[in-house]
């Protein structure tokens, strides 16, 4: 078995845009632009970004729940994209998906119960009273009493919620789960339980994560290897103590000097990073972060960088399927960093 | 100093039909001028209440059922509704968190800003219309002149949060409340927004009352902070005593449980449970249920905030 679980290729998604009384096509939102993209088995990769870079519309399109307009997908060995009917129906157990908002994501007619029996109904497996005992368990699993099988959603608390859709998500065993966002809308307090119970269950069931969070703290604290999104292209990618200790693209570092820090005090921010993130539909040309980059050369308008090694300033080839730490930058920002300090 | 803020005993009560529940309860502070205090507290702590008191914007079934405000010795409370039209957005000045909502989506940000300077201010239309446009070019958003004409929705999220920062501005209020003014807003532009805000109060020597869930923001923006749980204050005192020897159980597991970058564990810190409804709440003290350090006598008496000197306070018998 190889230890890539995923692998997808040139990836694109665009979504088009209708107008007027016949609905024709007058553009089309680029929300995924050639993205290529490895996950590794029983890793947890995280995805950041701001919101409208594309990072759910990319997790999404890995699972084939938005169909991708090109590219390709090898999940598991196997060429994902090309699959139909009942074998699509049956690889679908393999994947599942943690949706941000606990509220919107389970059906509030439905028993926690039934909820978290669906999946077993769907694809067809186990008998009643097996599946009855499995749900027990996985209530327990998650952290919640068997005896809430008879509850409705509303009965629940955000945190709550959210563990009854980890429920759900873990039920047929999956290989990987996307998790889009899946702390953002709770308390601080019930956050840190949240993200401890991934990590358990990661841990027991030996789980592949693709998590996708706007929050670089909580992605430092559960990824391996992290993934930076900025218009619908992956700038940066890296294992978690390359990227934060040595940040390569101009964005990763602005983002990370973004965020609010406790207790270093009341304290003047540095301005990095002005304006805010362009139309997908009109993307810049070049790289597409050039207008907002402190650091920008004349290329940075006209070409588009590649993903390349981050530490050397020549473009040298690089084997897609290792680990590598990744930029997709003009710039070799040594020679900057010595003219600031 | 004199503290230009002062409430004592503020309490808001909503009588549903479960029975009345104190949404804030017996909360005092002051805040000097030119300081910010830090209102931190996660949903349903009573934090934004304690701001809509203030502004005296509660309905019904709310109402305010004890307490005093004064701003500058004059007591907000005892003022007539009319007089009161006169305080909101003239003295006291509010940002809200969420722009879209907070704005008329069918009225020009022009004319949303006109109206309230030419109450306040007594200005004519021409000088109301310069006022606004400068205020707007004050606040960083490009091309003042034609986003003066533009509506709600042509603006971004960001542009939209730095609007509604002109718009409270425009009048020079004395105090501003900002109810989590950038947590609707991607953390790039909330560092804009954060920047801009510290350096328009130097520039103004304003008092102001920030509200936020995020202890990063906090402990970036403010001079003092109040950690606010179940409707009560928990503990006050200067932002980095509070971050760094933070007293009450509550206050040392809000910070443990967020993770912290660059100082990464392989677990977090938890706190048990999850806020307590409203009719839930201990008897004793709010966060009883939930505290690793509780006591017999937690469970059936309230602590008051206990002061140990000036500057910091903390309700708690079994404190840290």
């Amino acid at each position: 078995m190889s230890n890539i679980i995923l692998q997808a290729n040139a990836l694109k998604k665009y979504f088009p845009i209708k107008k007027g009384f016949f609905m024709r096509e007058v553009g089309q939102v680029k929300a995924v632009e050639d993205v290529d993209l490895v996950i590794y088995r029983g890793e947890t990769l995280g995805l950041v970004g701001e919101s409208g870079c594309g990072k759910s519309t990319l997790g999404r399109s890995l699972i084939r729940l938005y169909e991708p307009t090109s590219g390709s997908i090898q999940f598991d060995g196997e060429d994902f994209l090309n699959l139909k009917g009942e074998h699509l129906r049956k690889k679908r157990r393999d994947f599942q998906m943690i949706f941000q908002d606990p509220y919107a994501s389970l059906d509030t007619r439905m028993t926690v119960g039934q909820i978290v029996e669906q999946p077993f109904k769907i694809h067809g497996l186990l008998s009643k009273t097996e599946r009855e005992l499995r749900v027990k368990q996985l209530l327990e699993l998650v952290g919640l009493k068997a005896s809430h099988v008879n509850r409705y959603p509303h009965e629940f608390s955000g945190g709550q919620r959210q563990r009854i859709s980890i429920a759900r998500a873990i039920s047929l065993n999956p290989k990987l789960i996307i998790c889009d966002e899946p702390v953002s809308a709770l308390d601080v307090s019930i956050q840190a339980q949240v993200l401890n119970l991934l990590k358990d269950l990661q841990d027991q069931l030996k789980l592949t994560y693709l998590f996708i969070s706007h929050d670089l703290s909580v992605i430092e604290h559960t990824c391996d290897r992290i993934a930076v999104m900025y218009l619908g292209r992956i700038v940066e990618i890296g294992t978690r103590e390359e990227l934060f200790k040595n940040p390569r693209h101009p964005y990763t570092r602005a983002l990370m000097s973004s965020i609010p820090v406790i207790g270093q005090g009341k304290k003047k921010m540095h301005k990095i990073l002005s304006g805010e993130i362009p139309s997908p539909i009109n993307p810049p040309s070049g790289c597409a972060f050039h207008p907002r980059c402190s650091f920008k050369i004349k290329e940075c308008s006209e070409i588009i960088p590649q993903l390349r090694l981050a530490h050397t300033s020549s473009v040298s080839a690089f084997d897609s399927k290792s680990k590598n730490h990744l930029k997709a930058c003009h710039v070799n920002l040594d020679t900057h960093l010595k003219e600031i300090l | 100093m004199k503290a230009v803020v002062q409430v004592k005993d503020l309490e808001t009560t909503f009588f549903l039909k479960s029975g009345p529940f104190k949404a804030v309860n017996k909360i005092s502070y002051n805040i000097n001028k030119g300081e910010t205090l830090g209102i931190v507290g996660e949903s349903g702590c009573g934090k934004s209440v304690t701001a809509f008191s203030l502004m005296r914007l509660i309905d019904r079934p709310g109402q305010i059922t004890n307490g005093e405000f004064k701003l500058d010795d004059e007591n907000i409370f005892d003022l007539s509704e009319t007089q009161m039209e006169n305080v909101r957005g003239g003295k006291i000045a509010m940002i809200f968190q969420e722009p879209m909502t907070a704005l008329n989506p069918v009225l020009t940000i022009g004319y949303q800003m006109d109206e309230q300077i030419k109450k306040h201010l007594k200005y004519t239309k021409k000088d109301s219309r310069d006022r606004a446009i400068e205020m707007l070019q004050l606040v960083g958003i490009p091309s003042a002149k034609e986003r003066y004409e533009s509506y709600p929705h042509h603006l971004s999220g960001g542009m939209r949060q730095r609007a509604m920062i002109a718009m409270a501005l425009s009048c020079n209020p004395q105090f501003l409340i900002a109810d989590e003014p950038t947590t609707a807003l991607d953390v790039t532009i909330q560092a804009q927004i954060l920047e801009l805000f510290q350096s328009l109060q130097e520039k103004m020597n304003m008092t102001v009352q920030f509200i936020t869930h995020d202890l990063g923001v906090i402990s970036e923006v403010s001079d003092k902070v109040m950690v606010m749980y179940g409707g009560h204050a928990c503990e006050t005192g200067n932002t980095q005593d509070i971050i760094n020897s933070p007293r009450h159980p509550y206050t040392a597991a809000l910070i443990e449980s967020r993770p912290r970058m660059g100082h990464r564990q392989t677990r977090l810190k938890t706190i048990a449970g999850s806020v307590p409804a409203p009719h839930e709440l201990p008897k004793g003290c709010p966060f009883a249920n939930r505290c690793p350090n509780v006591l017999a006598e937690c469970w059936n008496v309230k602590p008051s905030l206990q002061t140990n000197n000036s500057t910091r306070a903390f309700a708690c018998f079994n404190p840290l």
